[in-house]
């Protein structure tokens, strides 16, 4: 049995359209398939990129360049592990 | 005020151990994190999901907790300069949940907790590689006590924070002796 279906109506660029028509033809798919295939792979990749916390290229960037160069703890860091040692270790 | 409450000086720090610790006591004012403490980590230590370490008095009652799981992060950029090879995830230490119970809170417990899971982190470093902490602060106020201690935000997620686990080493050796 077919899955159930809903109908999706979007605006779209008459150069994109027949772009898709082409691209559609050329793997030899009617037109509502292409497009139902590429966006279900859109919004997987989207959706598993939230769901694994991926980061964007500019937080990748950001956290190498912060373990390439570590400020070393602040002060405020320091004075709690001093009062830690104190308290639980001494 | 109790004994209990009197007591901090009478705290140490534990591995959780569900028969010896008294965690339906525990009340942070946060319902989710009491609720984790009471009816999750027991299970998440027995099936590896999280290690928790609690603050306990020799009666088992719990004043804090704070708990550490293993993460990655997948990085898919080339690294400028030297540094990491590209295509290869960070190895990550996650601080999951951290929380002082109401009757302790101002008194300097969360502080006393963070160092012992970074203390925690940097020893199991030796047995497991980890880059990085990192942390999912679930509020504003998490997130002012993360920024306090000196971890650092990225440009694009303002909810997770990370130290290196570089800077976590240097303050144990620096200030616990390397304990």
């Amino acid at each position: 049995m077919a899955a159930e279906t809903t109908k999706i109506t979007i605006r779209q660029p008459v150069a994109i359209k027949r772009k898709v028509e082409q691209a559609a033809a050329k793997r030899g798919m009617t037109v509502t398939s292409f497009i139902n295939a590429v966006l279900e792979r859109a919004a997987d990749r989207t959706l598993s990129r939230v769901r694994r916390r991926e980061l964007t290229e500019r937080d990748q960037h950001a956290l190498l360049a912060l373990l390439a160069n570590p400020t070393g703890p602040n002060d405020a860091l320091r004075d709690a592990a001093e009062r830690y040692r104190k308290q639980f270790l001494d | 005020m109790t004994d209990f409450e009197r007591g901090i000086e009478r705290l140490v720090f534990e591995h959780f151990d569900a028969h010896r610790h008294q965690r339906t006591l525990f009340d942070c004012g946060r319902p989710k994190l009491n609720e984790y403490l009471q009816k999750r980590l027991n299970q998440h230590m027995r099936k590896g999901i999280a290690v928790g370490y609690v603050l306990a008095d020799p009666e088992g009652r719990i004043a804090g907790y704070v708990t550490h799981s293993a993460g990655r992060l997948p990085i898919t950029v080339i690294p400028s300069g030297k540094g990491y090879p590209p295509d290869l995830p960070l190895p990550t230490t996650l601080i999951g949940r951290m929380a002082v119970d109401r009757r302790f809170q101002g008194r300097g417990l969360g502080a006393a907790l963070l160092v012992h899971a970074l203390r925690m982190a940097v020893q199991t470093t030796e047995l497991v590689a980890s880059t990085v902490i990192e942390v999912d602060a679930l509020d504003d106020a998490a997130r002012s006590f993360y920024l306090r201690y000196g971890f650092c935000e990225l440009p694009d997620d303002a909810r997770h924070l990370y130290l290196p686990m570089a800077d976590a080493r240097t303050l144990i050796t620096e200030i616990l002796d390397g304990k």
